[in-house]
């Protein structure tokens, strides 16, 4: 179940226009409902009239962020800011938390249990799609207590 | 104002009710002042509307024959017949049976559109085999914005996907429709071999539903459509019914009907059905889809990326395709049926009428004029930042409505009455549910 709420972007100030914040609650295992964070996200930023292929990319990211927070990240929250010129999507968990980063963005690795392989997820192109399709990406994960994932795609 | 579109309202037999406004698939429909009334920008031809109207006040508009005719006298008159009018009648009545009664009608030539029906399959399957050969070797990615690769014969999915679906307006088939490929082919026809001047060509078009009509005068992707003017499968029903019933020489023509009629092989025939492009086309890997909610779903699991393995998606508006549009007389049932023994007898027409028969390859396939621009009539403002503000606006006004989307404001839904109320087209006090609880408050 999502929820939505409305209020100042964390830290980000300055700008004339308020920024639009929304935040999701994503829910751990939760196949059927996994993925609907971004489409929600995806919706909004069609009606803002933001151009097709930003959209793409920002929804490829947040996508692939909200995979990961369903499989590995034991659920979590995401909260998506809207500027004039950019979104900033962060999605933070409190779950095992990433051992090696370097290897996690290799192309090909995962360490997805079963059940996921079986859904179709786990071919190890999470984070390095996520790279991708950013300008600007931020992992901050402690094992043992969670993973914050912040992505920054600018309009064009 | 020139309207975009040919879906109209006839205000005297309106009565206001909530049936339109909900089952409009783009909420392109509001009911203002106990009528209702269509935003032209969010209407996409789809004519959900027409069908369920009880009070038949929706129409396609087309233009009259006789007043069309007269207008174009002097003119050589061509007649471009969409396949699905050929599956109206009883079992009896053939192809060129149901072609001579429509040049009866007063024109001087008559072409069955599957001409250019066929025409597009076999180019389309041309662009198929090119599109997979120039992604060899790209990464999945790559090769997913280009594929599945999505029909263009149905104006209603363009539409659809020109608004709601923009990132997907790459995966287009980019050739001309099959009603303005036959209509080339008519005018080269008329031209280069009877020395007809093009100006003195006058095309009428007999069409299946509004969206081929609108096609005609809001055209997609070229400045002017190559047709004259449109009138419905119905319009012209009785009068042919009325010709067909006098018909005597059914396996011949007079030397002038065979000058004057043309048609094709059953490849653009089939194309009358849903189906029977992609299997027109010989291909495997395909998603064949009608109904424009069944699109709608598809259309957002293509975007999101969901259909691997699909090189082609053939989707028709209507359920079963052109027979089963909202200006047809049979039930597309039966329709159907008569268009499965129109294909049986292609045999027996090809040793009876040999040279009405166009081939496939006699097609020149055109591509798209111009390119498919973006329709942003979702679009809350042409200002991002000014959206924004809007948005937020919604979703507060959203929060102190009913959530009933009961339709009684007039609007389908009351996100939807929101947005109306934000954009200065609604007012809250519309919202008879919230005026109504708001005095038992009171009392």
């Amino acid at each position: 179940m999502r929820s939505f709420v409305s209020g100042r972007a964390s830290g980000e100030g300055g700008c004339l226009i308020e920024p639009l914040v929304r935040q999701y609650e994503i829910r751990a295992n939760d196949f059927t409902h996994a993925g609907e964070a971004s489409s929600s996200m995806k919706k909004s930023l069609s009606r803002l009239g933001v151009r097709a292929e930003d959209i793409k990319r920002a929804s490829i990211a947040m996508y692939e962020a909200e995979i990961n927070a369903v499989i590995h990240g034991h659920g979590g929250m995401a909260e998506v800011t809207v500027f004039p010129e950019k979104v900033v999507i962060i999605i933070e968990d409190h779950g095992p938390g990433i051992p090696d980063l370097d290897q996690a963005m290799v192309a090909g690795w995962s360490t997805a249990p079963d059940i996921a392989r079986e859904m179709g997820f786990g071919a190890g192109m999470g984070l390095p799609n996520i790279k991708k399709n950013c300008d600007e990406l931020n992992i901050d994960s402690k094992v043992g207590e969670g993973t914050k994932v912040t992505m920054v795609i600018q309009f064009t | 104002m020139k309207k975009l579109h040919s879906v109209s309202l006839i205000g005297e037999l309106c009565v206001g009710c909530t049936n339109c406004i909900k089952g409009c698939p783009t909420q392109a429909i509001r009911v203002r002042g106990g009528k209702a009334t269509i935003y032209d920008i969010r209407c996409i031809d789809c004519a959900q509307c027409i069908r369920i109207c009880p009070y038949h006040a929706k129409i396609a508009v087309t233009d009259t024959l006789e007043e069309r005719l007269a207008a174009a006298s002097g003119k050589v008159k061509v007649a471009i017949v969409n396949p699905a009018l050929l599956t109206q009648f009883e079992s009896n009545v053939s192809r060129i049976d149901v072609l001579k009664a429509v040049r009866q009608l007063g024109f001087d030539y008559v072409f069955d559109e599957s001409i250019g029906y066929s025409g597009y399959v076999s180019a389309a399957r041309q662009m198929l085999a090119e599109k997979h050969e120039s992604v060899q070797g790209l990464s999945d990615d790559e090769v997913s914005e280009v594929f599945p690769m999505i029909s263009t014969t149905c104006p209603v999915v363009v539409r659809l996907i020109q608004m709601k679906y923009r990132a997907l307006i790459s995966h287009l088939v980019t050739l001309d429709s099959p009603m303005e490929l036959t209509a080339q082919h008519a005018i080269d026809y008329l031209c280069l071999k009877l020395q007809i001047p093009r100006t003195l060509i006058y095309i009428c078009y007999i069409s299946p539903c509004p969206a081929k009509v609108t096609a005609v005068i809001n055209p997609l992707w070229k400045k002017k459509s190559l047709i004259s003017t449109c009138v419905g499968i119905h319009d012209v029903y009785a009068q042919l019914r009325a010709l067909l019933d006098k018909v005597t020489n059914h396996d011949s023509l007079t030397h002038e009907e065979e000058r004057a009629i043309h048609i094709s092989e059953p490849i653009g025939l089939r194309c009358a059905s849903i189906g029977g492009e992609t299997s027109g086309m010989g291909i495997e890997n395909y998603l064949s889809v009608d109904g424009i909610e069944n699109i709608i779903d598809i259309l957002e699991e293509i975007d999101r990326d969901n259909i691997k393995k699909i090189a082609y998606v053939e989707a028709t508006c209507c359920f079963g395709g052109c027979i089963g549009g909202p200006l047809t007389v049979m039930n597309r049932f039966t329709a159907s049926a008569k268009l499965r023994d129109h294909v049986h007898d292609f045999f027996m027409e090809k040793e009876l009428f040999p040279k009405q028969i166009v081939h496939e390859d006699d097609i020149i396939p055109q591509v798209w004029e111009l390119p498919l621009p973006e329709n942003h009539a979702m679009r809350l403002s042409e200002n991002i930042g000014e959206a924004m503000t809007k948005y937020e606006q919604i979703d507060e006004i959203l929060s102190t409505l009913p959530q009933l989307d009961c339709g009684a404001c007039g609007a389908p839904s009351c996100a939807a009455m929101a947005e109306d109320i934000v954009q200065g087209r609604a007012s809250i006090n519309n919202c008879i549910i919230r005026a109504k609880r708001k005095k038992l408050k009171e009392e």
